[in-house]
């Protein structure tokens, strides 16, 4: 019973029957929590997107078309409920910034050297509409136009906000790699 | 692109892609509550399905038997103005004639049995044999022609006929045009010429040979001038007083309420507690019959809620929860300001009117009400009562569904014949407790209210 396949688990899920959809909940919710700790301030707000993202995903499971991968999906959905989720109830602010002070070099930075989790923290310190911009863009692979229509934003909203997000990032990281550094002196 | 703004472009990629590779290799730790928390959530979604569920078979059920219900009674209505057809020559309704209601009626068609007579045979029977006899059997029963008779208005115990002995019925109708039981007519109305004017329990004999008595109708008493706008409330849509009215209306009631405690811990709680006001609007269908009774039922939208420790239900002032002198300390002037519980009442109600004029009408009723889908939003006092909390924190679901009993008494006043308007008392008292655990912050409890209620509602006959 422990390698349930995806079939398995969707059918279990249709049927509402507790079992199958607390394995599903066991085999998604770390890699989703890792998701949505891009989006969110902290960990409570992650794992409220997250419970929510997963009742509407067992709400919604029948109406499943099993053309695209399972983890796709479920990914999709929980994407959707943190955009939706600052866009109702948080009301993003998106700073004004300007497109020249943006000069960034973080393409440049060796994300190998930081810990996983850091670069979260980092991430999560973001301003909150350049932190939704950056997730969407850099993690998501969505583009401005996709990411103006989820946030309902314009495409120059969108990329200046990236810009802004990938400027405070590096200046974030650095700062962090400094601080570790000094740890070790 | 220059070559520089090339190099960036590249380097922004691999470092989205390194970025999504982490993001998707790391797996953070979980809370160990967070399962708990879908689970309850799903629970709750899914009883609450569940339960909207049961509401829609409760309320098609409701829905199909009330149609079915109506149905049955408007075609007796039709029956009854079939019946009362007896003269083809009936004024028109739009000008009518004064309409009768004839509790009892005695016919016979034996004219040599009629002394006492008032109507001259020459008149003939003016009812009409094709209207007459296939609906209206207590003309005879049998289909075709009625001969002209001379009617009497007799009693029919004192001169039922031997049908079977030419003597005694010298005029030669035949046996089968005399009904035995020629009471049919009961409860059933006429239209009358105009000239013939009843007051309130007097007789007169019609044109057809029947004897009439004016009784009370179904929604007026009394003597009524010749300019009262109700003097054809009876009539009906079809020119009957008919047996039953259906009827549709709104109610809006106010008033005070509290929880009886049935197993309170008297350290924390006196025997019962939120005194809160209490209000419930809603739709009301029903059904009024001629004897004055009326079947009541609807939907209603109750809220009770606590803004001020003063039981208004005996006028005295409860300090309701004693601890309060601990929790004020906590929350200043919060105390229980925000906590409301809604409900979704169907109320089943039997209830009688009587019309002590025209327009003036004493009411009283009684009936049960089950209660559902119930919300709760507020704040409670945790089980050490040291802080509150929203509600729900500690009991996810403290309430259920339940049923309560009512006794109400007022007064109606017809504004028109079909409108009319009705206040009354009302006092409300739990058959079920309302609380879904029972806990020492829970106790089992039982809704009591008192209230106003004011109705208006609309014949739709």
């Amino acid at each position: 019973m422990t390698n349930l396949s995806d079939i398995e688990l969707i059918k279990g899920c249709q049927e509402q029957q507790r079992f199958y959809q607390k394995k599903f909940y066991e085999r998604f919710a770390k890699k989703m929590l890792a998701v949505c700790l891009c989006y969110t301030r902290d960990t409570y707000e992650a794992e409220n997107i997250v419970q929510e993202g997963f009742i509407k995903i067992f709400e919604n499971i029948k109406r499943y078309q099993p053309t695209g991968s399972l983890e796709g999906w479920v990914r999709r959905i929980m994407v959707n409920t943190a955009t939706d989720y600052y866009r109702k109830k948080k009301r993003i602010k998106f700073s004004e910034v300007k497109l020249e002070d943006a000069e960034y070099m973080i393409g440049a930075m060796d994300i190998d050297r930081f810990a996983t989790r850091d670069i979260i923290a980092c991430i999560q310190e973001l301003p909150e509409g350049s932190r939704m911009v950056f997730t969407l863009y850099a993690i998501e692979g969505y583009t401005h136009k996709e990411i103006g229509e989820a946030l309902d934003i314009s495409v120059g909203t969108s990329k200046s906000q990236l810009n802004r997000a990938r400027m405070l990032l590096q200046e974030k990281l650095k700062r962090n790699e400094q601080r570790e550094s000094q740890r070790f002196l | 692109m220059s070559k520089e703004n090339l190099n960036d472009f590249y380097e922004m990629n691999r470092f989205n892609r390194k970025l999504r590779e982490r993001v998707d290799a790391y797996e953070p730790e979980l809370s160990d509550s967070l399962w708990d928390r879908i689970e309850h959530d799903l629970n709750h979604r899914e009883g609450k399905s569940k339960r909207v569920l049961w509401l829609v078979y409760v309320l098609s059920g409701m829905l199909l038997l009330s149609s079915a219900g109506i149905f049955y009674l408007l075609k007796e209505n039709k029956k009854l103005a079939d019946a009362s057809q007896v003269n083809p020559t009936a004024p028109d309704t739009e000008k009518p004639a004064m309409t009768l209601t004839i509790p009892e009626v005695e016919i016979r068609r034996d004219a040599g049995s009629a002394p006492e007579s008032t109507t001259p045979a020459s008149q003939g029977n003016p009812v009409s044999p094709e209207s007459t006899n296939a609906d209206y059997p207590a003309l005879g029963g049998a289909p075709g022609n009625i001969p002209p008779a001379t009617p009497s208005h007799e009693t029919y115990e004192n001169l039922i006929p031997n049908p079977s002995s030419p003597q005694e019925n010298p005029s030669g109708i035949s046996p089968e045009y005399t009904n035995p039981q020629p009471r049919l007519l009961e409860g059933s109305e006429l239209l009358i010429p105009q000239e013939i004017i009843l007051t309130e329990g007097e007789e007169a004999e019609l044109p057809s040979g029947i004897r009439a008595k004016k009784i009370q109708p179904i929604a007026t008493a009394g003597v009524q001038p010749a300019s009262w706008p109700l003097k054809e409330v009876y009539r009906g849509r079809m020119g009957v007083n008919p047996r039953v009215m259906p009827y549709a209306g709104v109610s809006v009631e106010a008033g005070s309420s509290r929880q009886l405690l049935s197993n309170s811990d008297s350290l924390h709680r006196f025997g019962f507690e939120h005194p809160a006001w209490y209000s419930s609007k809603g739709l009301n269908f029903g059904v009024k019959f001629r004897n004055g009774f009326f079947v009541e039922t609807g939907f209603h939208s109750s809220v009770t809620a606590v803004n001020n420790w003063w039981d208004t239900v005996f006028f005295k002032r409860y300090d309701t929860v004693p601890v309060l002198q601990a929790t004020r300390n906590i929350v200043p002037g919060n105390h229980h300001n925000q906590s409301k519980q809604y409900w979704l009442d169907i109320p089943v109600q039997l209830g009688y009117q009587k019309y002590l004029s025209s327009r003036f009408s004493l009411t009283g009723r009684t009936g049960l009400t089950y209660s559902m889908i119930n919300t709760y939003n507020g704040v409670e006092p945790d089980i050490f009562l040291r802080r509150f909390a929203s509600a729900g924190t500690w009991n996810p679901k403290p309430f259920r569904n339940f049923w309560t009993w009512n006794l109400g008494a007022g007064i109606g006043y017809n504004l028109t014949r079909r409108l009319m308007l009705n206040l009354e008392a009302n006092y409300r008292r739990g058959l079920t407790t309302m609380n879904n655990v029972n806990e020492i912050n829970y106790p089992n409890r039982k809704l009591e209210a008192i209230s106003g209620r004011l109705g208006i509602t609309y014949s739709l006959y």
